[in-house]
């Protein structure tokens, strides 16, 4: 499940998604009818209310004035929890979510619409199901960064096995989130790349470096990198680094080969009150446009059209290899994952 | 003189005594028991079905698409076998206890010296706890773990004055736990034993100064031991707060590999699917202990009247004079308002004015940016969310205080179904908040009345979850009360309700007020609840911060997170000065 | 006017202390009469006054007042203390600290069901019980700005202000010096008299329950052991218990014998010794092993004139003379025992005289020991 995505295989995509443009007007002109009729959606979301939330649907409503869209935001166990609940209740309440993980349970209960989104059409095929249960809106490559005013610039580990040198025991961290953000997904990428037998003798020499499990999320990670709190930190977004990097914090992420990329994704809730509004947002969302606006806020978009805002962050621009998670393998083998991580790690 | 009196013919003295006849006139006891029984009803009705999911949960298969499975013992099966089970179990208790200790020693020092003494800044010590109630609890870890952190100000000040390679504190372990929980409960102390030692009769501790005791045998054999049961209960009620609580473990203690039985919890709610049961599993357990431990309490302060303060005698708490102490004094409430308030805010206004994370230092200064407070002032929806939230808060307090203060004075007066009651309310301590959250869920969906994604509903969650904080309150405080002020009135032809209308909460409002406030505040700014049941139009201030938190909006919270706890300071104050001159009112002091 | 039958409560025993509770008790009250439950705590008569109250139920019993019955066990009937329309004056008198002495007086009219009063009468109602017990003027006053006798007036006037039946005074004078107890006394039992209320009043103190009262009920581990006007309970006690409580007595071993003469029996000393005694406390004094007799109704003599028939002699020796003012207290040994003797102040006997002593035979009560 290792690839190297290249600049011609995603611009070939890309010219094929051109080809069907015609028929995806009529089909808009109705689904907007539809969403029209219906007046307005609700989504559930796992992201930054402000940074994204807000501008996506400013920007939604501006365009389909009529269709008026709610929100409620909250992390996503509290999501699925909320959206299986209703489902078993048969009062489904929200049209769609996103998140990475939020996906599954909800599908192994029965209470997600497949939907075909046509302006995915031109994504690569990691990054939505063919049956439309899922289409990626976000990239999430997780990498290290270090603390570039704690660390020398020669002392920067360039390869996983650097991390293994004495200068790192104790001084690591990562956040404890069982996801593909977090260890299992880093562990699961050490096994998927240096092979079982080699990978597990890695991560128990890993282990005795007695990384900080910081039960946070990856960002507050980071901040305790720029912070000095930990000169090294694992597994946090390539893109909070840039970020921060770009305003003056003393911060850099690491290209190691190769960099674990998950993504999140949208999908609709099945029997939902509003299903055309929901579809046209999720089309809205994922047009070039939609994902401009993801870009802007600082995201990594997953339209091939749409460059994210700081270059470098996404496998093709930044060029460095990738390891592709998808929350369909995670979810295979997480379980397995996150014992090694509790079994080595805590 | 006549004989009024005939003597006894029936019964000649020193006959055989009729064989004991145990029959209770059954409507003799619904009329005294009217009362109980409706608030034990409404209680169940509260508690009851939470229980019952916490009951089902913890029994049942965790499945991949978040339903209940099959009977399981699974996990209670992994509680008892888990990893390290002694020593996280050993860990548990030290934690519990000695933060527990530190923050009774803490807040009930600070509690003495402003409702006993003639301290100087008494004020100070009222704002210290307003705002540190009303500052957003990650906020105020976050900020303690920055300042105690490897890079917070005081390790670095050491380094860089001292040894440059030392980190003499390491915040990550269970002293930096033990600290930052007891600092965090210490205002729930502070307000909880100013109530009762506001009502504290003056009359005996002027008798222990005039036997020749000191002022500290005084405090240490007559104050402390007049508040014996308030305390004792108090005691009680932190200790299973921390022995339950997984925030503080997990935050401070887990980076440092400090393990407690709640570390276990925290990560089995966090994991896919979250493992709902195994965290039941850990609060049937705990509710067991709190059964045992609130029945030992029950048999401790089972003369708790013998402690009432509140008498038909003179009332009139007056202060101790201090002397020359009161300049060591006026230093304790310095150093409360330094450590409690002032370094954790400096940190946040420091996080807040920063674009990102950095020690604190001159070099620094130069990045000083308002973007984050210009980013929170110039969204307008945080207005909606500031109503939403402040309307919640206040009916949530309002509607916890006027059931707990029924609740209290049935338990303290042992009315019937008083300890049953007793029970049920103190129940909720040990819901795990997503547990909780399900079960409101759940209900609310199959609910004839459309609460579903109302601010009700999550009144309604506070209300149930904050129920055992306010009977803290409540109940200490009817314990100061003499029964015969109860009886005085019943006597006179009050009825329950008027004696307790005109007669008991009258002279409960001091600790009305203050479990009000401490409802109020923590409501304001309790995240887990909201999170689950919040729907697009009730979405709460609380929720945003959260949002922003768990996305990495360090600055940005910090920012929304002073702004809030400002206006709560403003409104609470406000609040607390006029129901304490309520109070000075009714004791005339 | 009261009715008390069979009255029983009985406390679990929780193993600290005594249990506590009455049993059996019963009494009739005609009205106004100021009746005292006597005894040492824990004897029952706090708890018989909370019953009567309404502020405990009894587990078994009747309880009734002029034509209510307020409580009966066997037919279910308990009226709840609100309706019993009773005024009680409590131990720690209860006065409300967050209301003025107006608002605690006034606060039973306010709140007695299916009595609307105007605020006018409310206010009179009001003045004329302060002024009853003296304290007219200090209505505006906050009761905690109350000196303590001033305290037990006002719960006094508030236990008055609807003018009950029936008056409930639960030591009221336990929390009040000396002098001032003396005063409040008088005053207690003028006012009693004065609005001619019928009065329960529980007390361990003899002298108060004595002074006071109509009638008394000693009361010894939750039993009434006697009923009766202070002189009976005091010259002809029931049994040991009373005469041991109240007031002091000297006692005499031995047993007693045959009919002497009308409501007479010999009694024979330990030391052979012979005296004349009447029965106390019934028949059950028949196998009675000592006599009571208190010391002011025993005249010491310097031999030589006789005791009259209707009176006992025993010679003893003076051991100890004590002047007291108003009287002499003698402690004379009578072969073994050591009787008191209160005697006139200008009766002297000095130490170690030889003297008879006279008593009464009506005064020598044998009773149980």
């Amino acid at each position: 499940m290792v690839l190297a995505l290249t600049r011609r295989s995603l611009g070939g995509i890309a010219v094929a998604a051109l080809g069907s443009r015609f028929p995806a007007l009529a089909a808009e002109d109705e689904l907007l009818a539809g969403a029209r009729r219906e007046g307005q959606l609700v989504w559930y979301t796992t992201l930054v209310v402000g940074q994204i939330v807000r501008p996506l649907i400013e920007r939604f409503e501006q365009k389909y004035p009529g269709v008026k869209v709610s929100f409620v935001a909250a992390p996503w166990q509290e999501t699925a929890l909320r959206i299986a609940n209703e489902g078993r209740a048969s009062q489904p309440r929200g049209d769609l979510f996103d998140g990475g993980i939020t996906f599954y349970p909800l599908h192994a209960a029965g209470l997600v619409e497949p939907y075909v989104v046509r302006a995915a059409a031109g994504y690569p095929a990691d990054f939505k199901d063919p049956g439309g249960l899922w289409t990626a809106n976000i990239i999430q490559p997780s990498s290290p960064a270090v603390n570039t005013d704690a660390v020398r610039r020669a002392d920067i580990p360039k390869t996983y096995e650097d991390l293994l040198h004495p200068r790192w025991k104790g001084r690591m961290a990562w956040p404890d989130t069982p996801s593909a953000g977090g260890p299992p997904g880093f562990i699961g990428n050490i096994l998927m790349s240096m092979g079982q037998e080699p990978g597990m003798a890695f991560l128990e020499k890993l282990a005795k470096q007695q990384i900080a499990n910081v039960p946070s999320n990856q960002r507050v990670v980071l901040d305790q990198n720029i912070s000095g709190q930990y000169p090294l930190v694992l597994q946090i977004y390539n893109y909070h680094a840039a970020i921060s990097a770009a305003q003056g914090a003393p911060v850099e992420w690491l290209k190691l080969d190769p960099t674990i990329v998950s993504f999140g994704s949208l999908s609709l809730v099945k029997n939902s009150p509003h299903p055309n509004a929901a579809r046209l947002f999720v089309e809205f969302s994922l047009s070039e446009e939609g994902q401009g606006i993801y870009a802007n806020a600082g995201y990594v978009p997953v339209h091939p059209n749409v460059p994210s805002k700081i270059p470098g962050l996404r496998p093709d621009d930044g060029k460095y290899a990738a390891t592709i998670l998808s929350p369909g393998l995670f979810n295979e083998r997480q379980a397995e994952w996150t014992a090694i991580y509790r079994r080595l790690f805590t | 003189m006549s004989s009024p009196a005939r003597n006894i013919s029936e019964e000649p003295l020193g006959a055989a005594i009729p064989p004991l006849r145990w029959h209770v006139p059954v409507l003799a006891w619904l009329r005294r028991g009217w009362l109980g029984l409706t608030v034990a009803a409404i209680m169940a009705a509260l508690v009851l079905p939470p229980v019952w999911t916490l009951l089902h949960a913890s029994f049942s298969a965790t499945q991949q698409d978040l339903s209940y499975g099959g009977f399981t013992l699974e996990h209670y099966r992994s509680l008892v076998q888990g990893r390290n089970l002694g020593n996280a179990a050993l860990n548990s208790v030290i934690f519990a206890l000695l933060a527990t200790i530190v923050s009774l020693v803490f807040g009930g020092v600070l509690a003495w010296l402003v409702e006993r003494t003639d301290v100087p800044l008494k004020g100070l010590a009222y704002v210290t706890t307003i705002i540190s109630l009303g500052t957003p609890y990650i906020l105020y870890v976050t900020a303690w773990l920055y300042l105690l952190g490897r890079a917070g100000p005081f390790n670095d000040l050491y380094r860089n004055w001292i040894d440059a390679d030392a980190v003499p504190f390491n915040v990550n372990s269970l002293a930096g736990m033990v600290l930052i929980e007891g600092f965090l409960w210490s205002p729930l102390v502070f307000l909880m034993l100013s109530a009762t030692f506001r009502a504290a009769n003056a009359e005996m501790e002027e008798a222990a100064r005039m036997s020749g005791a000191s002022i500290a045998q005084t405090v240490w054999r007559i104050s402390i031991r007049l508040a014996w049961p308030a305390i004792l209960a108090l005691a009680l009620f932190v200790f299973i707060r921390n022995l339950e609580s997984f925030e503080v473990p997990a935050l401070v203690g887990m980076p440092g590999r400090v393990d407690v039985l709640t570390t276990e919890i925290y990560r089995s709610i966090k994991e896919m699917p979250p493992r709902l049961g195994y965290a039941s599993a850990y609060s049937v357990v705990m509710l067991l202990m709190v059964a045992v431990l609130l029945f030992a309490y029950g048999r401790i302060s089972r003369h708790a009247e013998r402690y009432a303060s509140i008498t038909g005698k003179g009332y009139r708490p007056r202060p101790f004079r201090l002397g020359r102490a009161r300049w060591l004094a006026s230093g304790v409430i310095l150093f409360n308002f330094l450590i409690v308030l002032v370094l954790p805010l400096c940190a946040l206004l420091w996080v807040a004015f920063m674009p990102f994370m950095r020690p604190m230092r001159w070099s620094a200064v130069k990045f000083l940016t308002t973007k984050q407070f210009d980013a929170v002032l110039s969204s307008p929806h945080y207005l909606g969310l500031g109503v939403n939230t402040l309307i919640i808060a206040v009916c949530t307090a309002t509607a916890a205080m006027v059931l707990t203060v029924l609740a209290g004075w049935l338990a303290a007066r042992r009315q019937v179904a008083g300890s049953v009651i007793d029970q049920l309310v103190t129940v909720p301590l040990v819901f795990p908040g997503l547990v909780l959250g399900v079960a409101l869920l759940e209900l609310s969906l199959q609910s004839p009345v459309p609460l579903y994604g109302t601010i009700w509903l999550i009144m309604l969650a506070f209300v149930i979850r904050y129920m055992p904080y306010g009977m803290r309150y409540a109940y200490s405080g009817v314990l100061q009360i003499h029964p015969e002020l109860e009886q005085a009135a019943a006597v006179s032809g009050a009825t329950t309700g008027t004696t307790l209308r005109r007669v008991v909460v009258p002279l409960l409002w001091p600790a009305i007020a203050s479990g009000w406030l401490f409802i109020f505040l923590i409501c304001a700014k309790e995240m887990s609840l909201p999170l689950l049941l919040a729907g697009p139009d009730s979405q709460t201030i609380s929720v945003a911060m959260f949002d922003l938190w768990s996305n990495g909006q360090g600055g940005e919270v910090a920012a929304l997170g002073l702004i809030w706890a400002a206006l709560m300071t403003l409104f609470a104050s406000v609040f607390y000065a006029i129901m304490r001159r309520h109070a000075a009112k009714t004791f005339g002091h | 006017m009261l009715n008390v039958r069979g009255l029983t409560k009985v406390y679990a025993n929780r193993g600290d202390g005594p249990a506590g509770g009455v049993q059996g008790a019963s009494f009739d009250l005609q009205p106004a009469t100021f009746f005292t439950l006597l005894g040492p705590s824990g004897c029952g008569k706090t708890t018989t006054l909370r019953c009567i109250a309404g502020l405990e139920t009894p587990d078994s019993g009747s309880i009734r007042v002029a034509d209510s019955m307020f409580f009966d066990g066997d037919r279910g009937i308990s009226v709840p203390m609100n309706l019993r329309r009773i005024g009680m004056v409590f131990q720690s008198y209860a006065i409300w600290p967050h209301m003025t002495v107006f608002e605690n007086v006034a606060f039973p009219l306010r709140v007695t069901k299916g009595e609307r009063l105007s605020g006018a009468e409310i206010t009179q109602r009001v003045d004329e019980a302060l002024d009853r017990v003296s304290l007219s003027g200090f209505g505006g006053r906050s009761a905690t700005r109350l000196s303590g006798g001033q305290q037990q007036r006002v719960a006094l006037a508030r236990a008055i202000v609807r003018q009950p039946k029936l008056l409930l005074l639960d030591e009221p004078l336990s929390n009040l010096d000396a002098a001032l107890r003396d005063e409040m006394r008088n005053e207690l039992r003028r006012l009693q008299q004065q609005i001619g209320i019928t009065t329960v009043y529980v007390t361990h103190d003899q002298t108060e329950a004595l002074e006071m009262s109509d009638q008394i009920a000693v009361m010894e581990r939750g039993r009434i052991v006697q009923i009766g006007t202070p002189r009976d309970i005091y010259f002809r006690p029931a049994n040991a218990f009373v005469a041991g409580f109240v007031g002091t007595t000297n006692w005499l071993e031995g047993a007693v014998g045959e009919v002497s003469g009308p409501g007479t029996r010999s009694f024979r000393l330990d030391d052979g010794r012979m005296v004349q005694c009447t029965l106390g406390g019934g028949q059950t004094a028949e196998r009675g092993t000592r006599v009571s007799v208190r010391p002011e109704k025993v005249v010491l003599r310097r031999g030589g004139a006789p005791a009259t028939a209707a009176s006992n002699r025993l010679d003893g020796t003076v051991v100890f003379a004590g002047f007291l003012g108003t009287m002499n207290r003698y402690q004379v040994d009578v072969g073994g025992t050591v009787m008191q003797a209160y005697d006139t102040a200008d009766a002297a006997y000095a130490v170690g005289e030889k003297v008879a002593l006279d008593f009464p035979v009506a005064d020598t009560v044998a009773l149980d020991a």
